[in-house]
């Protein structure tokens, strides 16, 4: 008797512990693939032939089809600058400086990828349509309702996710060095 | 009362085991990665344009200030010729493997010139290889090698605002991925009117919300 509860135990603790390590991996990536920084994380080794097996396995579940982070770098963030849920019930300011990329973009899904339907049909903001202000910032509202300024909707009872892309955003030197971008979007709830 | 700690460990070993299982095979057994999802929608060595912003994109989290057109390629046969103008240095181009690897990459910035022509040849196929960075026409080529037959090639053509979308996408719709026909040296050439290729049409916001999306083939 006791050995089959032994073996049942065992059953059930391998299960859990192997498939949901696996799943958490590939679905949220952990710090070594899918490093953060403060809102935002990227899978670092997404798009390039030595990819890890993380990565692989996030892509080909994802259906994505990324661009290696020497070209390109692709950053997710489901939550705040606090940690907290992006929600579409808050209101956000995204706090941006003028990146160093041939071109960038954030955009605003919900969390199935999907863009969030709005009258004003307007998704994403980038670096060619983005004002500077006198400060040197470039802000965007994440809100359900109109905004002044740059006013991205964000519709109501989604979670959110925004992306940002960047096309070149690092010199060559910087690559061999192996650095990543700093000085990220910062993402502030304004209120609920 | 028998020690614990041997069923301890094996759960730890079977644990790991599962997980690199699960983590290795997930490629393997994954339904809906890219290539499948493209190639639901599009044959092979032609280029499709994706209406920009669709609401029922065929990948996840695409883009919705860009303008996509993507080929799918079979080298098998033939060396495949992908031609495209460059709007601007925020263009790019990427040619990735068939799950997704990303061998080739190239901007408007690094181009340096109006018009691009990528001629893709396999690497099983190089060492017959004898195109040169010029075609026989004349025409400047870039020369990608692929590790394997099959992949996409992407063309991103970033908007830069709803104003700009018809300019970008009038743009796109010149570009071409079609197989590379050598001439054969026993047959006397003998000048044919040229196709008139279909103008494609892609709908706009307003009209997507009507009607059911299509996706225009380019070529």
């Amino acid at each position: 008797m006791q050995n089959l509860i032994n073996f049942l135990l065992f059953a059930v603790l391998s299960l859990a512990l192997g498939l949901g390590s696996a799943y958490y991996g590939v679905e949220h990536g952990f710090a070594f693939v899918a490093p953060r920084s403060g809102a935002w994380r990227t899978w670092v080794s997404a798009g390039s032939l030595t990819a890890d097996p993380y990565t692989r396995a996030h892509i080909a579940r994802f259906g994505d089809l990324p661009i290696t982070s020497a070209s390109g770098l692709t950053y997710v963030a489901s939550s705040d600058s606090d940690g907290r849920e992006l929600s579409s019930s808050c209101d956000y300011e995204i706090v941006a400086r003028p990146l160093n990329a041939i071109w960038w973009s954030i955009a605003l899904y919900d969390t199935d990828g999907e863009l969030i339907p709005n009258k004003a049909d307007r998704h994403a903001f980038n670096s060619q349509n983005l004002t500077v202000l006198p400060d040197g910032t470039q802000r965007i509202a994440l809100s359900p309702e109109a905004r002044p300024g740059h006013w991205l909707p964000s519709g109501e009872d989604h979670d959110l996710v925004l992306v940002l892309r960047m096309i070149r955003p690092l010199s060559i030197e910087q690559q061999r060095q192996g650095v990543f971008f700093d000085g990220l979007p910062t993402i502030k709830k304004v209120g609920c | 009362m028998r020690p614990f700690w041997p069923w301890m460990l094996a759960v730890i070993f079977c644990a790991g085991l599962l997980h690199v299982l699960a983590v290795f095979g997930v490629p393997y057994v994954a339904s809906r990665d890219a290539w499948a999802r493209l190639s639901a929608i599009s044959g092979e060595n032609q280029l499709y344009l994706l209406p920009i912003a669709a609401p029922d994109a065929p990948l996840p989290y695409m883009a919705p200030d860009v303008a996509y057109a993507f080929c799918r390629f079979d080298l098998t046969q033939r060396n495949v010729m992908l031609q495209t103008e460059l709007g601007d240095a925020s263009w790019t181009i990427a040619v990735s493997g068939r799950h997704g690897e990303n061998f080739y990459f190239i901007s408007g910035a690094e181009a340096k010139r109006r018009e691009l022509r990528l001629l893709l040849v396999p690497r099983s196929r190089l060492s017959e290889e004898a195109s040169t960075e010029r075609s026989e026409e004349g025409d400047e080529q870039i020369i990608v090698i692929t590790p394997e037959p099959n992949g996409v090639a992407v063309i991103r053509a970033p908007v830069r605002g709803p104003s700009f979308a018809t300019d970008t996408i009038n743009a796109l719709q010149s570009a071409q991925c079609q197989p590379v026909i050598e001439p054969d040296p026993n047959v006397v050439a003998v000048e044919e009117p040229k196709a008139v290729p279909l103008a494609p049409v892609v709908r706009g916001p307003a009209a997507r919300r009507q009607a059911p999306r299509q996706r225009t083939q380019v070529q």
